[in-house]
């Protein structure tokens, strides 16, 4: 092992950053198993999710003090903080599968907008464990 | 109170409401008021939201309103309030409700309402003030209660003292109204939403709560409390801590205690290879020197525990035959023209069941000294006796002498010829 980490890379989700992954979020994969990552590999990647991990989580706040008490989701939704969030594109989507995991809700739309899929059902609308679900299988199986 | 709470409804106070359930963001208001807290409810295309399905979107009160027909709500008759009938209020802006249904009305009612096993659903869309819609429908599915409890602390040593409570305990739609402790113990159980105990012995414990609501249902919650066996604490005492050889001591740990129960085993070991078991034991220490005996009490305790206590006794003095001193030294220069300085050093002296306390030097008539390496000047030629006598720790001396030998002229050769 060499670096300060392991960590698994995927190509085919290298534009979504670290992987999703229903056991951990610092998966970053590469065919089927892990590889070591060399110390510049890992400092290149810190470079490049720190900004956005730090400006999701800023966002984050500014958005969940401003709806926290706000049942109306389309108003939620079209709050400035969320728009930021998703305008961060299709690197901020591991943030919010980590925050969907820690009992987050309100995200399909935002993954949606930065994917450009939606593989939610119908039936399972507003229920944030199954929305979170159908993300994980969708982020799996790209 | 949260912040954030106060900042959204800045008219709220200590004293005017209760946090009755933790914050969470997986259902909103109208899912709650429909009875579902497993996703939110809003009349929207968002897949973050559920609607049900061939009901209309939008945002206007008969939307709600046709939402929670389809859980069984119907519009009601009127606002009084009636026994077994649950009641859903959707807020809207507009003037029209205001003087329907007063907030001040709303409180009110739905605190007698606590008592009537009738509820009140109040759902705000918006900024909105004014009561728009009443729906009714018979009270639901009871939600139980959710216990859960502290204990401070959660375990120690006996007798253990625990607090308990039950504060954080809630009812989602009504409130608590038994509070039940089971200790795990054997003791009688307790009420109240804070209560005391006290574990006298040893163990592992379950302790329960279960709260009943008001409906009568019940749920209960339970934490292992550990309760351990404090070790007995060793006393030692003794009739004598010095003497001479042979010195006979009896000891005594009748100091000793268990906070927790009783002793059951005593045993000492008394440093020189002999022990004893008993509350209080008589010994007798030989030494052929001065010597320091470590004596060690080992206490057992009815649960197990042990404690121990150790204690020094000295043997001072001998009472048996004292093997002398030998005195020895050197000395440089051993002769030598007057003034002679000389260097003496007697450190080869030695003693073999002791140590040599003191050094006492002669350096020919009417001159003494001390210490192991002493110097002296004799500045007068002659032939000097230099006597050194040691005396060991048990009183015993020896001692042994040298000559030194101080000249007046040393014979230069004479000069070579040519």
């Amino acid at each position: 092992m060499t670096g300060a980490a392991t960590v698994a890379i995927d190509s085919s989700t290298e534009r979504y950053g670290w992987r999703a992954s229903a056991s951990s979020s610092l998966n970053y994969r590469q065919g089927a198993g892990s590889v070591a990552v060399p110390s510049a590999v890992m400092a290149n990647i810190v470079l490049h999710r720190m900004p956005v991990m730090i400006a999701f989580g800023s966002k984050l706040r500014e958005w969940r003090d401003a709806t926290a008490f706000v049942s109306d989701i389309d108003k939620t939704q079209s709050h400035q903080a969320y728009k930021s969030i998703v305008s961060m594109g299709p690197e901020v989507a591991p943030f919010i599968l980590d925050d969907m995991r820690s009992g987050g809700c309100g995200w399909s739309v935002a993954l949606t907008e930065v994917t450009g899929h939606d593989p939610v059902p119908a039936e399972d609308a507003g229920d944030c464990g199954a929305i979170l679900r159908h993300w994980l299988s969708w982020f799996e199986n790209q | 109170m949260d912040s954030s709470v106060s900042r959204s409804f800045p008219n709220i106070t200590s004293e005017n409401h209760r946090i009755a359930s933790p914050a969470t963001s997986r259902y909103n208001c109208i899912a709650w008021a429909a009875g579902r807290q497993d996703r939110k409810w809003w009349p929207s295309r968002s897949k973050d939201a559920f609607w049900p399905p061939g009901f209309r979107m939008g945002k206007g009160v008969s939307v709600f309103s046709a939402a929670f027909g389809r859980q069984g709500y119907v519009t009601c008759d009127s606002g009084a309030l009636v026994n077994g009938i649950e009641r859903v209020c959707v807020y809207a802006g507009g003037p029209l409700a205001q003087v329907y249904l007063p907030q001040e009305t709303l409180a009110s009612a739905h605190k007698e309402a606590s008592h009537m096993t009738q509820k009140w659903k109040i759902s705000l869309l918006g900024l909105a003030v004014v009561l728009a819609a009443v729906s009714c429908a018979p009270v639901g599915p009871n939600a139980p209660p959710l216990a859960t409890f502290s204990v401070e602390p959660e375990g120690g040593y006996a007798p253990l003292h625990i607090h308990l409570d039950a504060t954080e305990s809630l009812d989602p739609d009504g409130s608590i109204r038994a509070y039940n402790w089971d200790f795990g113990d054997g003791a009688p159980a307790a009420s109240g939403v804070q209560c005391v105990h006290d574990y006298e012995d040893e163990g592992d414990y379950v302790l329960t709560l279960a709260v009943r609501d008001d409906r009568g249902t019940e749920s209960a919650t339970s934490r292992r409390v550990t309760v351990l066996n404090p070790a007995p604490v060793a006393v030692v005492d003794a009739s004598a801590w010095y003497g001479t050889s042979p010195l006979a001591v009896l000891f005594d740990a009748g100091a000793s205690h268990d906070s927790s129960g009783e002793i059951v085993a005593w045993a000492w070991d008394f440093g020189d290879g002999e022990a004893a078991t008993g509350e209080s034991v008589a010994h007798t220490f030989t030494a052929a020197s001065a010597r320091a005996f470590t004596v060690t009490l080992t206490l057992t305790d009815d649960d197990g525990a042990q404690g121990r206590a150790s204690v020094t006794v000295r043997v001072v003095g001998v009472g048996t035959t004292n093997a002398p001193p030998v005195a020895r030294f050197v000395f440089v220069p051993t002769t030598g023209v007057a003034p002679l300085a000389v260097s003496f050093d007697a450190a080869t002296s030695a003693d073999g069941d002791g140590r040599i306390v003191t050094y006492a030097w002669t350096f020919g008539v009417g001159a003494t000294g001390g210490g192991v390496a002493p110097q002296h000047t004799f500045g007068v030629p002659g032939t000097y006796r230099v006597e050194l006598s040691v005396t060991d720790d048990a009183g015993a001396s020896s001692s042994v002498s040298h000559e030194v030998v101080v000249s007046t002229f040393i014979p230069q050769p004479p000069p070579l010829p040519g």
